[in-house]
């Protein structure tokens, strides 16, 4: 183990007049977690994104205090008050509105902080299902083949035939009735998205794991537990499941990203969140008046742009961290 | 009428025209400085008359958002039909631009002659009228007959007939026999004759003369709009009719069909009458009727233009309106423009460019008053005191767009004042158009509720209202207010016809509240504005109009009373009587007696219908 992650290390590895010098005792043995993260520290636009997930994230859970600290009202209060005195319009940023205010009067400041937590919940919500549902059925394929693995890749191929979008506008549709769906297991409203989302997300997952669940059961080491005695159940969590992380948490990352347009493009089409602050739902509601109240359409289309390019440089610095030898190539 | 201005000074002017026109308006009904009632500005005042030099021929190109319900005149119902079917039926009575108290004899030479005791009434049938190809033949009176005895069958759909006509004899009869053999051909309605071909004779139960009053000019609606019964009598055996794709016109207009060109002239004399000019969700095309001659046949509608292109589809009312507002298109159809564009319109566009009709009727928000919590008056009071009407009315364009409504009976309507006019009743939790919170709050603790605000399960109410705004803006503002009461509110945004027919007008299905409902009367008599809204006999299993689901046996009662008085002066005391009892109520949230901004380019002479609040196609020209 040691050996390997020595060969990774570049400045070590081929530096054998140095090597000659240095204590063996002092090479400190480090973990892949820990690699990774040295590696994905040195990108630098990386970590400025992460900083500002991690602020996002702090900013979406304490919203109701960052409003107050900012002095600014409730995301459904209204301030009448606010609004064009003569024809009740959208005013732009003021002192009291730092964002202006939008067509009823909400502070469109804070109702783009609040609109951070459902942009959140659903991306780490939904992608965590889609996920799940992706490895779940990929190693099953991968792994058992056969007849199985015929009904899910086949399952899969049908799916993904199908246009996501309009597929996911008709589940909330049918999903957005009184009583939800699926026996009311699906309730209207957050969890439509969710479920939506995750529903018509996990078939790319499913291929991925599958095509490296079929490539990792002929490797030696599984053949190794196979006759040893070891279960499927061991040899499937125990010897595979672990060696999928990268690719795993590669396409996780780029998921998130997705996953938050995704939600925005439903709450733009008026299927989404509806009963709580989005940024799909407010780019949607100000796409009538962008040429007379910019700043509608301006703050949450900036925290979409943001929120959605930090998670993808993430990503990508992500999978470079985990993949060192594809970034050289 | 039309002030000239200097294009340069049109913001600054406007806006201080606006602002002093609201505010002394405000001033003179005791408004203060927020103005809870307003008069339109002359400068957006209604255009009732085409200029004496008004000039014939040109296409008009209208847009609209969304699609005419019916072809068929049985079925038309929506505002936005009654355009078309203005300018292409001649119904036995008219509303031109200017009518708002009656109607004008359009089909029929008079109006009618109700006899003394109010049992029979009859109309004459003009000389000349002649159906469009391929009928072709003059109109007789039992093609009015049929028409009216047709609207009873399911495959036409008519939404009124029942309303209006059930005091004619034999017309319930009829309507059963409908039902029993929905494809079975109109049945005969006993108590409408013909005893020549001009005379149309109808004899009714009660002998009132209000209710022929109201019979009258319910056959001003589109139901009146004669029918050949041996060339529809095939499409009326299907049910669905399919009628409406082969309508027979007796107007100015017709929809081209595949008898005449785009210009109207017949070009297929062995044609079946099928319309090539409608295409549902996308076009009307309108055209010349060949068969029309207005001069000889006494129709008032001079008819400027040649051809009418309705243009539907464009849901993006922005864009659409300012389309029109820069020239690019004429007219809109059935939408105003949004509050931005509306502030574009009055600030930046040309005399005359920006309208603002009386919209007849209100705009209310029902509580169900059969069922936890609202069917405690009490808490409907408090919801009611809480409300803040001016921020409803904002979410349409604020002062510009009407005035807060404080009962039911419309400005203009009888009744009117004896009901309070802008006022509004005596009544306390209606007072205050801002709202007043702690009223409310005591409202609450009477209905039960220590704190003042509403707690526990039946606090969670159900709201299905518009998905897009102004209306959706509408429900999340009410939405809010309730909040602030102390409910939890599931709203549930929908698309408008939806809102209706699988919700609010479907007692099963209907939410505790809707917040986008309206009433826009046939025409101005107070009995249609309060009976369809409050009365009992409302109460339909579909199609209910009784959205509150009132069923209070002394309005029931002031109801039916009131219905039955001829004298117009009485008349109108007993609906402003009605009107008190069911303000008393405290059914619904009424909020805005409306003016409909409607919008045209300035290469238009358009001219506004008030019945319709809408352009009057066979009125407008271009300039």
């Amino acid at each position: 183990m040691e050996a390997s992650e020595l060969r990774e290390q570049p400045a070590v590895v081929g530096a054998s007049a140095e090597l000659a010098d240095i204590d063996p005792t002092a090479i400190a043995a480090r973990s892949p977690w820990r690699l990774f993260w040295r590696r994905f520290r040195e990108d630098k636009l990386a970590m400025a994104s992460l900083i500002f997930l991690v602020v996002l994230i702090l900013v979406a859970i304490f919203a109701p205090l960052v409003v107050k600290i900012f002095g600014a009202p409730g995301p459904n209060e209204l301030d009448g008050g606010a609004l064009d005195p003569l024809f009740k319009n959208p005013t732009g940023p003021s002192a009291e509105h730092i964002f202006g205010v939008d067509q009823i009067g909400r502070d469109v400041f804070s109702r783009t902080i609040y609109g951070a937590r459902v942009s959140l919940i659903v991306a780490f919500a939904a992608t965590a299902l889609a996920t799940l549902a992706g490895i779940v059925t990929g190693l099953l394929a991968g792994y058992l083949r056969g007849w199985v693995d015929t009904a899910i890749s086949r399952s899969v191929d049908v799916l993904l035939a199908i246009p996501y979008l309009l597929l996911a506008t008709g589940l909330a549709v049918a999903c957005g009735g009184e009583g939800g769906c699926l026996g009311g297991l699906i309730q209207p409203g957050l969890g439509v998205v969710i479920f939506v989302i995750s529903f018509t997300s996990w078939t790319y997952m499913a291929r991925i794991v599958r095509g490296q669940t079929l490539s990792l059961r002929e490797k030696e080491f599984v053949e190794a537990a196979r006759s040893v005695g070891a279960s499927n159940t061991r040899i499937i969590f125990k010897e595979i499941l672990p060696n999928l992380a990268a690719p795993i948490i590669v396409y996780a990352s780029i998921l998130i990203p997705q996953v938050i347009l995704y939600e925005a493009a439903l709450s733009f089409l008026g299927v989404g969140v509806t009963d709580q602050p989005s940024w799909g739902q407010m780019i949607s509601d100000a796409t009538p008046i962008y040429t007379t109240a910019w700043w509608y359409m301006l703050f949450p289309g900036l925290a979409l742009l943001f929120t959605v390019l930090a998670f993808n440089l993430v990503g990508d610095a992500m999978q470079d961290a985990l993949n060192p030898r594809a970034k050289k190539t | 009428m039309r002030l000239k201005w200097v294009r340069l000074l049109v913001p600054v002017g406007a806006l201080l025209a606006l602002a002093l026109g609201l505010s002394s308006c405000g001033d003179d009904n005791g408004g203060g400085e927020s103005p809870a009632t307003t008069s339109v500005p002359k400068e957006f005042a209604p255009v009732t008359a085409a200029p004496d030099d008004a000039k014939t021929g040109g296409e008009l190109k209208v847009l609209s958002a969304g699609d005419i319900d019916y072809m068929d005149p049985g079925g038309a119902y929506y505002t936005f039909t009654y355009q078309v079917t203005e300018a292409a039926h001649r119904t036995l009575l008219g509303w031109a631009p200017a009518d708002v108290e009656k109607p004008t004899p359009d089909l029929a030479e008079a109006e009618p002659e109700i006899s003394d005791d109010g049992r029979t009434m009859e109309f004459t049938i003009r000389d000349g009228v002649r159906f469009s190809p391929p009928v072709d033949r003059e109109v007789t009176a039992a093609d009015v007959k049929y028409a009216i005895e047709r609207a009873n069958l399911s495959g036409v759909a008519n939404p009124y007939g029942q309303l209006y006509f059930s005091d004619i004899v034999g017309y319930d009869a009829a309507r059963k026999a409908a039902a029993d053999n929905p494809t079975g051909g109109a049945p005969v309605i006993s108590g409408i004759t013909t005893p020549d071909d001009k005379t149309l004779r109808i004899e009714l139960n009660k002998p009132k003369v209000a209710i022929a009053q109201v019979i009258a000019q319910a056959l001003s609606l589109p139901i009146s709009a004669p029918v050949p019964e041996e060339y529809a009598k095939e499409f009326d055996a299907k049910n669905p009719s399919t009628y409406g794709q082969y309508v027979a016109f007796t107007g100015p207009y017709m929809v081209q069909n595949d008898c005449v060109d785009e210009s109207g002239k017949v070009v297929n004399e062995d044609c079946s009458g099928e319309l090539t000019g409608y295409t549902p969700g996308k076009e009307i095309k309108l055209v010349r009727n060949p068969n029309w001659d207005g001069e000889a046949t006494g129709d008032f509608r001079p008819a400027y233009l040649d051809s009418i292109d309705i243009q539907e589809g464009f849901t993006d009312t922005a864009s659409a309106s300012r389309k029109i507002l820069n020239g690019e298109d004429q007219v809109a159809g059935d939408f105003p423009p949004p509050k931005a564009v509306l502030q574009e319109a009055a600030q930046e566009g040309e005399p005359g460019q920006l309208q603002l009709p009386e919209l007849p009727g209100y705009r209310h928000i029902s509580m169900r008053t059969d069922k936890p919590p609202f069917d405690d008056i009490n808490v409907r009071k408090a919801v009611i005191a809480n409300s803040d009407r001016e921020a409803l009315r904002d979410t349409r364009g604020g002062p510009l767009i009407g005035s807060v409504a404080t009962h039911y009976i419309s400005p203009g309507f009888p009744g009117f004042e004896e009901a309070g006019g802008y006022e509004g009743p005596n009544l306390d939790f209606i007072a205050d158009p801002n709202g007043d919170p702690e009223l409310a709050a005591e409202y609450m603790k009477k209905a039960g509720f220590k704190s003042g605000k509403c707690e526990g399960s039946e606090c969670e109410v159900s709201m299905v209202g518009d998905n897009i705004p102004p209306g959706k803006d509408t429900a999340e503002v009410f939405k809010s207010q309730l909040e602030d009461l102390g409910f939890k509110v599931d709203f549930r945004p929908v698309d408008h016809a939806i809102m209706y027919t699988k919700f609010c007008s479907v007692p099963a299905q209907e939410p505790d509240i809707c917040p986008n409902v309206g009433v826009a009367p046939d025409f101005r008599d107070s009995q249609v504005l309060l009976a369809p809204s409050f009365s009992a006999e409302s109460i339909n299993p579909q199609n209910n109009t009784n959205w509150p689901m009132l069923d209070v046996p002394e309005v029931n009662k002031a109801i039916e009373k009131a219905r039955l008085i001829g004298d117009p002066e009485e008349r109108a005391k007993a609906w402003a009587e009605v009107d008190r009892l069911v303000s008393a109520q405290a059914p619904a949230v009424p909020w805005v007696w409306e003016y409909f901004p409607i919008i045209q380019s300035t290469d238009v002479a358009g001219v506004v219908n008030l019945y319709n609040a809408s352009w009057d196609l066979a009125f407008t020209s271009l300039k």
